[in-house]
Formats: C-alpha cells, sequence, structure tokens
C-alpha cells in the first residue's frame, strides 16, 4: 500500500484478509459431534427432572412449589408464559402432549381447577401424570424444551 | 441416512424430526463457517469451539421449529450463531464492565510461533477487535462470510439499507484505527 494515501477499499479488503479466520479442526469437529451425542442421549432419557432443569432450569420440585404461589407471583407469571406457549407452539405434531402438560400447568398453579379434577385428583397422582406426559413428550422424539418455550415469543 | 446429496433444507427437516444422523450432517457441514465466524466476533478460539458447540445444539433443539418458507436454512444458523455471541459478549461486558478495553486476540500459538505472527495480521485483528459488536458482526457477515446484504439484513434482523450503512461506518473506523500504523502495515504488504 501506499503509505501517502489513505486506505482505500481495495487496501482495506487486503488487509482484512489477511487477518486469520483459523477454522476447526478434526479434533474439535468430533468433540463436537461426540457431545452432540451425548447431550441427546440425556434428552432422551425419559427424565422429567431433565426437562425442566435443561439450562438451569428449575428442578421439578422448585416450578411445582413456585407455580403453587399463586398467579401473582413468579410462578403465576411462568404459567402465564408457558401454558398457552405449551398448548400453541408444540401443536399441531406434539397436541396431545403439549394439551396435556399446559393442563399440568394450569392446574398446579390454580387457574383451571376443572384440569386439575379431570386429571389429577392429588399431588401424587399430578406428579404422575406430568411425569407420563412429559416422558411421552421426549419419546416421541422432541427435542423441544422448556428453554425453548421460554426464550422466544 | 444422511448423503452428500441431501440438501441443508431436507436434513434439517429430518433432525426437526428427530434423525440425529441428519442433524451430524449438519455439523460436519456447517462447523467450519460457523467457527469461523463466532472466532471472528469473539477474538478467542476457546470461546468461538464453545459458541459453535451451543449453536449446533440449539439447532437440534430448534429444528423442529424450521420452516422452508421462511429463513433460508444457512441464514437461519448464522442468526443463531450470531445471538449467541452476542449474548456472550454483552455477558462478559457486564461481569467485567471495567475492562473496556479491547479484548486481545489469542491466535492460539505457541509463544514462539506467537513471536512470529505476522505484524499486519495482529494489528488487522486488533483494529477489528476493538469495532463495536455490531459493526464487528456486519464485517464478519459481510466481509468474511461473504453473504449477500439481505441475508447479513435477516440474519442482524435490520434493514438492508442499514447493513450498508452499518458496514460503511464499520470500514471507516477500521480505516481510523490503521492509518496510524501505516508505515508497519506497509512493510508488511498486506
Amino acid at each position: 500500500m501506499d503509505r501517502e494515501t489513505q486506505i482505500n477499499d481495495e487496501t482495506l479488503d487486503r488487509l482484512l484478509n489477511a487477518a486469520d479466520t483459523p477454522s476447526s479442526n478434526d479434533q474439535f469437529k468430533a468433540q463436537l459431534l461426540s457431545d452432540f451425542e451425548a447431550e441427546i442421549g440425556r434428552a432422551r432419557s425419559g427424565s422429567r427432572a431433565r426437562l425442566f432443569s435443561w439450562s438451569g432450569f428449575w428442578s421439578p420440585s422448585q416450578l411445582f412449589a413456585s407455580l403453587r404461589a399463586g398467579p401473582g407471583g413468579l410462578g403465576g407469571a411462568l404459567t402465564h408464559k408457558l401454558a398457552p406457549k405449551l398448548a400453541t407452539k408444540l401443536a399441531p405434531k406434539f397436541a396431545p402432549v403439549a394439551a396435556a402438560c399446559a393442563t399440568v400447568f394450569l392446574a398446579v398453579s390454580g387457574f383451571s381447577t376443572g384440569a386439575a379434577t379431570a386429571n389429577a385428583s392429588n399431588d401424587a397422582e399430578l406428579y404422575a401424570y406430568a411425569d407420563e406426559t412429559v416422558t411421552a413428550f421426549l419419546d416421541s422424539g422432541s427435542s423441544v424444551v422448556l428453554e425453548d418455550l421460554w426464550a422466544e415469543d | 441416512m444422511a448423503s452428500d446429496w441431501e440438501t441443508d433444507e431436507a436434513l434439517v427437516a429430518r433432525a426437526g424430526a428427530g434423525d440425529r444422523l441428519a442433524a451430524g450432517e449438519l455439523i460436519v457441514r456447517h462447523t467450519d463457517k460457523i467457527m469461523a465466524s463466532c472466532y471472528r466476533m469473539l477474538g478467542d478460539r476457546s470461546s468461538a469451539e464453545d459458541a459453535t458447540q451451543e449453536t449446533f445444539l440449539r439447532l437440534w433443539r430448534h429444528a423442529s421449529r424450521w420452516r422452508p418458507q421462511g429463513a433460508k436454512f444457512e441464514t437461519w444458523l448464522y442468526r443463531i450463531a450470531m445471538n449467541i455471541c452476542l449474548d456472550r459478549l454483552r455477558k462478559k461486558k457486564r461481569e467485567a464492565p471495567e475492562e473496556a478495553a479491547p479484548e486481545q486476540i489469542d491466535t492460539g500459538l505457541r509463544a514462539d510461533e506467537a513471536m512470529a505472527v505476522d505484524d499486519t495480521r495482529r494489528i488487522v485483528e486488533e483494529a477489528i477487535a476493538e469495532l463495536p459488536e455490531r459493526q464487528r458482526l456486519v464485517i464478519t457477515l459481510r466481509h468474511y462470510q461473504e453473504l449477500p446484504q439481505r441475508e447479513a439484513a435477516e440474519i442482524m434482523g435490520i434493514s438492508e439499507q442499514a447493513v450498508e450503512s452499518l458496514l460503511a461506518r464499520a470500514r471507516r473506523s477500521l480505516r481510523e484505527k490503521l492509518m496510524p500504523q501505516r508505515d508497519v502495515l506497509y512493510e508488511g504488504r498486506a
């Protein structure tokens, strides 16, 4: 480049091209694939806890306790945000499971007592129902998790 | 089983239905570009690798949501990657606000190799690292990934006109940053 002139477009392009842009290597790719497989394996373990706790989400008991705090609390806000998404975003592919999950959320947070009595009459039944629906959801091969539903409007 | 002739769009549709081989094939195809872009945004290899991994995990989780009539698959993937990079940069800034100084580029070289790193490259990399996030992003997408203006706009969530103007500002900033070093750059014959 001519030291007497400004840096023109062509020179700037050439300079930018001189900057190193490392690509991935084979070892990294292999590691990436292996980590990926492990993550999928964990996601499909059928564990209710895994679904709820993915990416630092609350444990099931924390989540349910918070939901029980009522519509005015954080649990209520969560339910307001999550339940409609569970019901609509997963449809139509996972409609039955999504609807069931939404029912559980609505029921435990007190938004819909009808749904609670329709599906479970006590905590144990409710948890069992949640387990069934979430396990069915995971078994369906879906990779959609609560984190995703929470993240985007 | 994934094949070379399958389009990205076909593969992501299969990945969305839970086909991990299809997702693996997408990883193999796109890791290099995503890794390079993340490196350009984050400035060090280790963070770039983490962001790349997160990008593909997010791809897997969201694959069922991708629709062929929406954004092109690659555009969508870049958007995921660049959002992850921006989140990381912001988090880093929040955690260490006093460290407003530009990041040092980690070339991933040993000390003796680093000694031999070309001055031109180092100066240019530092200048890029000093750019504001969005200017760095537009340089990454338009110059390094050679994406069309329309795709860059889609990834960044702004208009094509805004991309053009941002790119012009980024290039002007780079010129200003590089000008004081022009003697070294001249010697380096970039």
